[in-house]
């Protein structure tokens, strides 16, 4: 570091192009801004992300009355309706635009409710009439009703000239354009017409998609958004959590144990001190191919899935997908982080400490169970629990190693706390069976295309899974606070 | 809690070679804590021989309907297309390096500047309350999950400010999955690290040197351009070296955010794909293990892993240089 000398010679040999008092002080304090506004930067975007995933997240809860109709995209009805009327069977008038956030939007004039047997509920049918132009090209098939532009997938339906045309079928969102599918029917109404308005009218199942915040907590994942929820990906999450916790904070532990109290400052320290370092830079996707080779598949050891019965558990091999490979893979991402900073917190013991213990003819173990840990508890609680804030938001590792986005079921088919008591014998399947987690939920519905999932549900995921890791970083504040005050040093 | 014995035999040449049970339990201590150590290396160890190993596969693998991936096929095709029918499959990896350092580069033309810059604001203007503040707020915006990034990105960051700015104002077409927004989010995920590094640099930089050039008359911009900057300037490096690697490493922001289409285009405006976005996708479509496309899994997360490592193992190197001398 050669350079490290002349620094600052050079600095109080040349005034440089700052001649001037007065350049210098203004050459300072826009540096000092732009500096301090970069600073700002990280804070507002903090800010600025929670205030849009609340805005995003609150027209789900308190969004305008929606209907779901059976196997349609889901379609909001705007005006005011009473919701009492949108459950069922209903039959709709009024005019179906597609709304500039991609949302099928019908704004209903009359909402007619019919009682019908279930048996006979036909699939959600729309029919739209409106002057509708001749398609100037086969492909792509759109038909102009009005302002509305509709898709018919099967061209030999279409309307073959202009003129008032009324086309029924089944209407799905397609790319942010209606488009009809199931059956679709054309019929010319009238040839030559003034502009008429389109009107449409519906009919279908109808539910109401407005969630509430409990609904949202405690239904498992569904293809309707007014009936998905969090809780197959909370329980995921919690039992992946648990056994990495089990799995990773004792042998982390236990390494940084010997390489602070035990460790020579030899070549293998130094090795593998510099392993560490590499290990917590290592992308988390590359971890998740370790645990998709390792854990997973086993090497492809095993040619045919069996299991292998001990202690009354059958246990699957190779593992899968289930609870126990992601913990494993989970525990190996973070390990390092776990090992550096307990590292960190038993460096802070003072050396007296251990110094008094041995003057006392305590061994090197006893010191280290009876001194050096207790003293470095807060210390090390801190680290973990950022390690486990760490893994609970992993998304990558867990996808590679094959976990699914979509699932209802929880591990061990434990939906409840109550459960957990009521029969224990259901925990024994947990670290088998396959999970999904809050991420991956999250992640699955960002990537759907209607937007009620993709924008604002997610959004309401996003937000649980910050609380949850809000909290986590709470305590550990707390822990670090409440700590360092009473420390006996 | 064992006892230990005291050694009554004073015949003993020495106290060493007594065996007692609470000396073996201690020694039996040792080695459990140096095998969780050990641990780490044989993490590393295996990730090498899966990715070699796996790899070579990958290149001698005999893939039904083509011949088998030549290493210069891997290095020099323009093409990515292992999805396609196999008499179209193409198994380039230069699309993918195109993508992964087109984001990389775009998020450190935003978040180096950034980072730096606030890591000298937090170290040598503001004042302790301030810092006391903002670091904690800044190591929360490092921990929130690169989903929620990915959600920012594609639902917020397309749609509301690059369609507008580019499509709407200059007349681009800005695709929905394009390489400006993930790389933009990745920026703002590095910018705490970049700074919460940076800082601890700057800060170990001596008192004595900052207090040197005061007392020939600087004004702080010369003493944080002039000298503590150039005073820490390796040790920045290293910062911004390992920054780099996790923007390369980044997966799912840039997954969700850039698409899944290895076009290779220069053009951030459109769809590209990383080499992470390409292993997210592959293993969620479901390939069979022993085709070529499984192993072309491992073959671009061998390379990803020569990328971060190179990456990591310099930054390590210049950062120790660095300690040392202010140590």
């Amino acid at each position: 570091m050669s350079h490290v000398a002349p620094a600052p010679a050079k600095a109080a040999g040349t005034p440089a192009n700052s001649n001037t008092p007065f350049t210098r002080r203004a050459i300072g304090v826009v540096f000092e801004l732009a500096c301090g506004s970069s600073t700002w930067v990280g804070l507002l975007v903090l800010l600025f992300l929670i205030g849009i995933l609340i805005w995003r997240a609150s027209g789900y809860f308190q969004g305008p009355v929606g209907v779901q109709v059976a196997n349609a995209s889901p379609i909001l009805v705007v005006g005011e309706q009473s919701q009492e009327h949108l459950k069922g069977f209903v039959k709709l008038t009024g005019q179906l635009t597609v709304s500039k956030t991609g949302r099928l939007e019908f704004a209903a004039t009359k909402v007619k409710k019919i009682r019908r047997p279930v048996e006979e509920i036909p699939p959600a049918r729309v029919t739209l009439t409106g002057l509708a132009v001749r398609p100037s090209q086969p492909s792509p098939l759109e038909v102009r009703l009005g302002d509305l532009v509709v898709t018919v997938p099967d061209a030999t339906t279409l309307p073959s000239e202009n003129g008032v045309w009324q086309l029924k079928g089944t209407p799905v969102l397609n790319q942010g354009r209606l488009s009809l599918t199931g059956e679709v029917e054309c019929e010319l109404v009238e040839e030559q017409a003034p502009a008429a308005e389109t009107s449409a009218e519906l009919e279908g199942v109808a539910t109401p998609p407005r969630q509430t915040v409990w609904g949202f907590l405690s239904n498992s994942d569904s293809t309707y958004p007014g009936q998905a929820g969090l809780l197959a990906g909370f329980w995921g999450t919690f039992w992946v959590i648990l056994f990495t916790v089990v799995i990773s904070i004792p042998i982390g532990i236990g390494a940084a144990l010997y390489l602070e109290e035990y460790a020579t400052a030899n070549w293998t320290t130094r090795f593998i001190q510099l392993n560490l370092a590499n290990l917590a830079g290592v992308p988390s996707i590359v971890y998740g191919i370790l645990g998709l080779t390792v854990f997973v598949r086993m090497f492809g050891m095993f040619k045919e899935p069996g299991t292998w019965k001990v202690l009354g558990l059958a246990i699957p091999l190779p593992l899968g997908a289930s609870v126990l490979s992601g913990a494993l893979t989970l525990s190996l991402l973070v390990l390092p982080v776990v090992i550096i900073a307990t590292q960190e917190a038993l460096r802070a013991v003072p050396p007296s400490i251990r110094h008094g213990s041995y003057a006392l003819g305590a061994t090197r173990w006893q010191t280290i169970w009876h001194q050096v840990l207790p003293a470095a508890v807060p210390g090390i609680s801190t680290g973990v629990i950022l390690a486990i804030s760490r893994a609970i938001g992993e998304t990558a590792p867990l996808i590679i190693i094959g976990v699914p986005t979509f699932l209802q079921e929880t591990p061990g088919d434990i939906r409840s706390v109550g459960q957990v008591f009521q029969s224990p014998g259901d925990l024994a399947h947990v670290p088998f069976s396959s999970f999904t987690a809050l991420p991956l939920v999250i992640y699955q519905w960002i990537r759907q295309a209607d937007p009620t999932f993709s924008v604002s549900l997610s959004a309401a995921g996003i937000l649980v899974l910050l609380a949850m890791l809000l909290a986590l970083n709470g305590i550990a504040i707390f822990i670090r606070s409440r700590f360092q005050r009473q420390s006996r040093w | 809690m064992p006892k230990v014995p005291l050694a009554e035999n004073s015949k003993q040449p020495s106290l060493r070679r007594v065996f007692s049970w609470g000396r073996a339990w201690e020694e039996a201590i040792r080695l459990a804590l140096f095998g969780c150590a050990l641990l780490s290396v044989l993490t590393t160890v295996s990730i090498i021989c899966i990715l070699t190993w796996q790899t070579i596969q990958f290149f001698r693998v005999e893939p039904e309907g083509r011949p088998h991936v030549t290493v210069t096929e891997f290095l020099t095709a323009p093409e990515w297309t292992p999805s396609n029918a196999p008499e179209q499959q193409h198994f380039g990896i230069r699309p993918l390096v195109i993508g992964t350092f087109m984001v990389a580069g775009i998020a450190s033309l935003i978040g180096l500047p950034l980072g730096l810059a606030s890591a000298v604001y937090l170290s040598e203007y503001a004042s302790p309350r301030f810092r006391g503040f903002v670091k904690p707020t800044l190591e929360m915006l490092a921990g929130i999950p690169t989903v929620v990034y990915g959600y920012f990105a594609l639902l917020f960051l397309t749609p509301f400010v690059l369609k507008p700015v580019f499509q709407g104002l200059l007349g681009f077409h800005v695709d929905t999955f394009n390489a400006l927004a993930g790389g933009i989010t990745v920026g703002i995920m590095i910018l705490p690290m970049v700074s919460s590094l940076s800082e601890d640099v700057l800060r170990s930089v001596p008192r004595g040197l900052r207090e040197a050039a005061y007392a020939l008359g600087s004004t702080k911009f010369d003493v944080s351009v002039r000298v503590v900057l150039p005073a820490a300037l390796s040790g920045i490096l290293a910062s911004c070296l390992l920054a780099l690697s996790r923007a390369v490493g980044e997966t799912m922001a840039v997954t969700i955010a850039v698409g899944q289409n290895a076009t290779g285009s220069f053009n951030p405006l459109e769809t590209t794909e990383t080499m992470t976005a390409f292993i997210v996708d592959i293993t969620g479509g479901e390939t069979s293990v022993g085709t070529v496309q499984d192993y072309s899994l491992y073959a671009v997360a061998a390379s990803l892993f020569l990328i971060t490592l190179a990456t990591n193992v310099v930054a390590q190197l210049i950062l120790r240089r660095f300690r040392e001398v202010y140590h």
